[in-house]
């Protein structure tokens, strides 16, 4: 075959013929597919009775679920984007977090309630909201819709697979987003109250613990204390915690709109830091404990600690480290930001030795649990960092 | 993994060489040949052919040489020695525990350190074993794929999550933490070409799960993977470009492919098609050898 013409002649008919064979065995498929498809416009006409039965998961607790009249069944989610979806396997999360704290055992066929958003985390998923209502995964227990990007080795099952039936809708038309649902920014600027912020240097380096024990210890010194997250997936753990700890108020990002800060602007994360904080200063706190998801060198927290309104909002810190040289790193990290580090915490106060090596590399005290719960530890940590911004705005 | 290269950046093209790459600690190694023609334009993708089972890298790399012409791309092949690398058409382990698909992109990354290319993305062109690979790569590595084109698979990867890795997308088992996006490696332009002749069970994979699910030839099980994939693209709402031609009096054969089937011509349109991705691939062959030129 010498002849341009000819090719393309030849190769024309190849793929006419071709398609005409697939064309055939595609009938049945296709038939499946519209099925299916039918089938999704069911839940529109039973869209109340369905949301009604699907359980919502933590994230949506802000959401007036009355506001919700349609399904989209077409598009882009965007983070914080409600979706209905169908359970279709189960992987790592058998459970879904509800409002109230019930952990809801799920089934495969199951219909449920989520957010999309990113989500990072080292010792689970890295997931990022999909470009369209394809089947995803669902990323946190808390109710975090996702494409899976890649997981911890231990994590065995893989994700948990979900199909979107549809992204909730308002009587508009438009995504029903948690951002509608968000605090309302402070109009006025109230007197903050001093924020403490616990840092760690990765997830499960015991911040959360630290944050608990930290605000125990305050409240035992008679503050009123808050508890804020400021970046994160939305999931109800450690709030949970907190309550139990007995913070006085207890809110997070999710409250500030984000289903998760990953990949977020940090702009939005400050916005959201400075929404929470005022409402503390608005609910009559004296203290709040902030707690900063994963480790110093995550994106968004790394961008966040470096940045002016971290420093105008905070005070000082307690680094979580789960070992000395991880605890050395960590301050090393911290010496350009303008809070000062008062203490080390973390998993490394189990092992005394571990604590001996991260005292003798930094110079700073360390504290276990109990140690942070003790009221006169707590103020201590409290005047220091009061004492350290004094010392910052005299000069 | 570290890599031993041999200093060719300076042969004058076109020329075909060998370098190794040699895993850290282990010694195990992938050579592969490089092509450069002499109308190289160095900002296009390479094609990059991957061979069969059977192995004959060189001498079908020599029959695509006038493919590498037609469009001055530059053409590698990786050669996945049997001995080291047995499952490489699964992306499996070879005998120092590292994967094909890691070893193949450890290739391209020396590739573009040497001779200067962008293989950040390539086009994939495999045949048999090496369509194979291809697609399987290519769905574990849809950033690294501008163009996919799988001649004559034995079998295939379905997007079917509830079905385990290789014949599905569930790959807690033989790919742990690995996880395929549909929604972008849909987005791949893909050609699947077969002769309408490849009835053969020759060197076919063939088990009851596996031929319930595809089909008990290569013909059947190219018809419907296509379809399979045409059907995951409506499901995540990607407006796909899978392109299934099926070449009539072809057999399992990478030479009647090459004479009388008109590859070069087959995989020059689907390069050159302005879908909405760049580039091509190949495969690489199972069966008999012939230089012949393709014409």
């Amino acid at each position: 075959m010498s002849n341009v013409q000819e090719i393309e002649q030849w190769r024309h008919q190849l793929l006419e013929s071709s398609e005409a064979i697939l064309e055939g065995l595609a009938d049945e498929a296709n038939n499946t597919v519209a099925t299916s498809e039918t089938a999704k416009s069911g839940p529109q006409a039973n869209l109340e009775k369905l949301l009604q039965r699907s359980p919502w998961a933590f994230t949506t607790r802000r959401v007036k679920r009355e506001t919700v009249r349609s399904l989209i069944t077409q598009g882009e989610p965007k983070p914080g984007d409600l979706v209905l979806a169908k359970v279709d396997a189960l992987g790592h999360h058998a459970n879904l977090q509800l409002p109230d704290g019930r952990r809801r055992r799920l089934f495969p066929g199951d219909t449920i309630v989520v957010a999309y958003g990113n989500r990072y985390a080292c010792e689970q998923f890295e997931g990022r909201v999909p470009g369209g209502l394809g089947p995803c995964h669902l990323v946190a227990g808390g109710g975090i819709a996702a494409h899976a990007l890649s997981w911890h080795a231990r994590i065995s099952r893989g994700p948990t697979r979900i199909s979107p039936i549809g992204l909730l809708a308002d009587d508009a038309g438009r995504p029903v987003n948690l951002q509608d649902f968000a605090l309302e920014a402070a109009g006025t600027k109230l007197a903050a109250p001093p924020v403490l912020a616990v840092l760690g240097t990765a997830m499960d380096a015991g911040k959360t613990q630290t944050a608990a024990f930290l605000l125990r210890g305050l409240r035992a010194a008679g503050q009123r204390v808050g508890y804020i997250k400021v970046t994160g997936t939305g999931a109800g753990g450690d709030t949970w915690l907190l309550k139990d700890a007995g913070a006085d108020r207890v809110l997070d990002f999710t409250d500030a709109g984000m289903a998760s800060t990953y990949l977020a602007d940090v702009k939005q994360i400050e916005e959201a830091m400075h929404t929470l904080v005022q409402d503390m200063a608005g609910h009559g706190m004296d203290t709040v404990v902030m707690e900063v998801a994963d480790g110093v060198y995550q994106r968004e927290t790394s961008r966040l600690i470096a940045g002016n309104a971290f420093s105008e909002t905070v005070n000082g810190v307690v680094l979580a480290a789960r070992d000395s040289m991880g605890a050395a790193t960590g301050v090393a990290s911290l010496a350009r930001c303008k809070p000062p580090v008062l203490a080390l915490s973390g998993l490394l106060t189990a092992s005394p030795l571990q604590r001996q090596e991260a005292e003798t590399e930094t110079g700073l005290v360390t504290a276990n649990r109990e140690e942070l719960a003790a009221p006169d530890f707590a103020e201590k940590l409290l005047r220091q960092a009061l004492h350290a911004t004094v010392k910052q705005e005299a000069c | 993994m570290n890599m031993q290269t041999l200093p060719l950046a300076e042969m004058p093209a076109p020329f075909m060489t060998t370098t190794t790459l040699a895993a850290k600690h282990t010694g195990t190694s992938l050579q592969y040949l490089v092509y450069l023609p002499k109308n190289l334009n160095r900002e296009l993708e390479p094609i990059v052919f991957v061979h069969g089972y059977t192995r004959r890298a060189q001498s079908q790399l020599r029959q695509l040489r006038l493919l590498s012409d037609s469009t001055g791309r530059a053409l590698l092949a990786p050669c996945f020695a049997k001995s080291r690398h047995r499952r490489y058409q699964r992306l499996g382990k070879g005998t120092d525990g590292s994967r094909a698909d890691h070893y193949f992109n450890a290739c391209l990354d020396e590739v573009s350190l040497i001779y200067g290319l962008p293989t950040d993305r390539c086009v994939l062109l495999g045949y048999s074993g090496g369509a194979q690979f291809c697609h399987r790569y290519a769905m574990v590595h849809p950033h690294r794929v501008a163009r996919l084109i799988a001649v004559a698979a034995g079998w295939y990867t379905f997007p079917d999550p509830d079905v385990a890795f290789p014949r599905g997308m569930a790959t807690a088992g033989k790919l742990r933490a690995v996880s395929m996006n549909p929604e972008v490696f849909l987005r791949i332009p893909m050609t699947v070409l077969v002769g309408s002749c490849d009835r053969t069970s020759v060197n076919l994979r063939s088990n009851p799960h596996l031929d319930r699910q595809q089909g008990s030839d290569r013909v059947e099980r190219a018809r419907r993977w296509v379809l399979a994939m045409r059907m995951a693209a409506r499901l995540y709402h990607v407006d796909a470009d899978i392109s299934y031609q099926e070449v009539p009096e072809i057999g399992h054969s990478f030479d009647e492919f090459t004479k009388a089937g008109y590859l070069r011509e087959l995989v020059l349109a689907a390069i050159e098609d302005p879908g909405p991705a760049v580039a091509a691939e190949g495969a690489a062959t199972e069966e008999s050898s012939s230089n012949d030129a393709l014409s």
